[in-house]
């Protein structure tokens, strides 16, 4: 019956399936391996396709090169313990605070710091609400500043170097994630700087937004800089070591996880917060080692279907320049980023579109940092723009809208930066060239 | 009552292995950190961190998933929540636990034959010979206890009443 039916249809209904379950609210992980396994099964049979499943539930987190992923997300947990969010805020106010709109450029001085090192933004987004936003309250600032700055600010973790999503594309895609993440670099720099821009503009648009604060004297000023020393080590030695060639990448991971372990004891002079911090590492942890088992059943029912082939031979056919299809692809993520969290939107789509862009000869680094940077943009993007939920739930009285009006020119400025990546692909290659 | 009292006992097995996991996990950082050094300015280091490292990461990941599954952890698209009806929330959770448990089945059942094949054959790791098995029981038990979780959580939506969830 079903010999009938053109092998790439199936591809396209088990797409459209994982869709369906996904908008249905099932786990991203639970969607992919149900729609891999119901394929599989009606292609190849249930025996062949389950003993392939439990082969695989076991390779796909069985590489050594995997291990960088709990390491980093440990670095985070016990960086977030160690309560260096509030030293960084401290440091960048003591640098920027007396400036017009001082107080939100901190934010985003500050959440591109601890986003670097935590690497997650929804946790970057919730603790520099608990930071900034009662600073910036205090202060006068106008709400939809203050939010729009804290929201657009934990989504710069996502590129600045360790990035879990780059991890994850990176190992997902077999690319160098030593060169994704030095990559990261450049174009982390230009979005927090696209981000300092948009607070000038939105406090040249309403100046009462931002009342000005007084400088404080040079020598408290140096004495609060000099305290975010634990977050720049802990930044020089990750990265140093990998451009350095110092350490491979899981080394400076375990050794990023031992310094942010060592801040967090020296912090609470205990070690009580360990449990805590290792049921948050080992459920975010196990909840992406199940997105990768799903992937991998999802990927071998796709690949089986040939459809990866089918779009490359059609995209060929509709003779689009390489930089035609990376716009169209562009737009398509950012679209899907307003609806889909963007590890989602990542696991889903790389199966299909991975293998177009290698067909394309587009470089895999330039274009895993455009992928991120697109689907970074839906975190802060309406409807489901996570790190707006974040903060109006730790914020309860200020209004959903005003968030969304206030967030407004960082989406501006993300979208300008992409537009900047895309037609200068050397701003993110050029450090990639000297990684060893 | 039967809600919290299932909760309490899915709370405490699905922490212990947890800490399992985590205690391997510091004990890798810690160990990789030595390596680091110890190689870098005494030219030795730790043979084996490899095969380590991958026990502790698979129990870290696999022991840690019914917790995921207990505190609803797993990433999915939550675009409409606040619009849905308690019924339909609870029909919707309900569905997702259902195909875990499909899922779930079909690693455990699989995953049996292929782990007891690795037993038979006394599969050992590549360095320093850690018995595959070991690996595997991980696996084993993070599926079975995470089908534990499902399970119950399908029977505590089934008797619950929308409101309550």
């Amino acid at each position: 019956m079903f010999e009938s039916i053109a092998i790439e249809v199936w591809g396209v209904v088990g797409f459209i399936s994982l869709l369906v379950l996904v908008f249905l609210r099932v786990p991203i992980a639970i969607a992919m391996a149900t729609v891999g396994l119901v394929g599989g099964t009606l292609l190849t049979g249930i025996k062949t396709t389950g003993l392939t499943f439990a082969a695989s539930a076991f390779e796909s987190v069985f590489p050594y090169s995997l291990s960088v992923i709990p390491l980093f997300i440990l670095m985070g947990v016990f960086v977030t313990h160690a309560n260096l969010s509030k030293k960084l805020y401290d440091g960048m106010f003591a640098m920027m605070g007396h400036w017009r709109g001082g107080l939100a450029q901190a934010t985003i001085g500050a959440c591109a710091m601890f986003g670097a090192i935590c690497g997650s933004s929804l946790a970057t987004a919730a603790t520099m609400t608990r930071v900034a936003m009662p600073q910036m309250r205090a202060r006068g600032y106008d709400d939809g500043l203050a939010t729009g700055a804290i929201a657009a600010g934990g989504t710069l973790g996502i590129l600045i170097p360790p990035s879990i999503i780059l991890l994850i594309y990176g190992i997902l895609t077999g690319t160098s994630i030593g060169k994704l993440f030095i990559a990261g670099l450049v174009p982390g720099l230009i979005g927090t700087a696209f981000y300092l821009g948009a607070v000038r503009y939105s406090v040249w648009r309403n100046p009462n937004a931002a009342p000005l604060a007084q400088k404080a004297p040079m020598a408290t000023r140096l004495r609060q800089l000099g305290a975010v020393w634990q977050v720049a080590l802990l930044f020089g030695l990750v990265l140093g070591g990998i451009y350095t060639g110092w350490f491979s990448t899981i080394e400076a991971a375990a050794v990023g996880a031992f310094g942010g372990l060592l801040a967090a004891v020296f912090r609470h002079r205990s070690v009580r917060f360990l449990p805590a911090a290792l049921e948050d590492a080992a459920k975010t942890t196990a909840m992406i080692f199940l997105i990768i088992v799903g992937t991998a059943a999802f990927n071998a029912f796709i690949e089986r279907t040939h459809l990866p082939n089918m779009i490359v031979g059609f995209v060929t056919d509709t003779g689009l320049s390489p930089m035609g299809v990376l716009m169209a692809l562009m737009l398509i993520y950012l679209a899907l980023g307003c609806v889909m969290d963007g590890l989602s939107v990542i696991f889903v789509t790389i199966p299909i579109v991975f293998p177009l862009v290698q067909s394309l000869g587009i470089d895999p680094v330039w274009f895993g940092i455009l992928l991120v940077c697109a689907t970074e943009i839906g975190l802060i993007t309406p409807p489901v723009g996570m790190n707006l939920f974040i903060i109006k739930g730790l914020t309860e009285d200020t209004n959903i809208k005003t968030i969304w009006k206030g967030v407004t020119p960082f989406i501006v400025a993300d979208i300008l930066r992409l537009a900047v990546l895309l037609a200068f692909p050397m701003l993110t290659l050029y450090l990639t060239l000297e990684v060893r | 009552m039967q809600g919290p009292i299932v909760h309490k006992f899915l709370n405490l097995i699905t922490r212990i292995p947890i800490w399992v996991g985590g205690a391997l996990m510091i004990g890798v950082i810690l160990i990789t950190v030595v390596d680091v050094f110890a190689r870098k300015f005494f030219n030795t280091g730790y043979f084996g961190l490899v095969d380590v490292t991958q026990l502790a990461v698979i129990s870290f990941a696999y022991l840690a998933m019914p917790r995921a599954f207990q505190t609803g952890a797993h990433v999915a698209v939550e675009l409409y929540d606040h619009r849905l009806s308690p019924r339909a929330d609870l029909a919707l959770k309900t569905f997702a636990l259902i195909l875990s448990i499909g899922v779930l089945s079909l690693l455990l059942w699989y995953g049996w034959t292929q782990a007891s094949r690795v037993l038979r054959y006394g599969d050992v790791s590549q360095n320093v010979e850690i018995p595959m098995i070991w690996y595997w029981s991980t696996l084993m038990c993070g599926a079975a206890l995470s089908w534990l979780v499902c399970a119950a959580q399908i029977c505590v939506n089934l008797i619950a009443r929308p409101k309550h969830v």
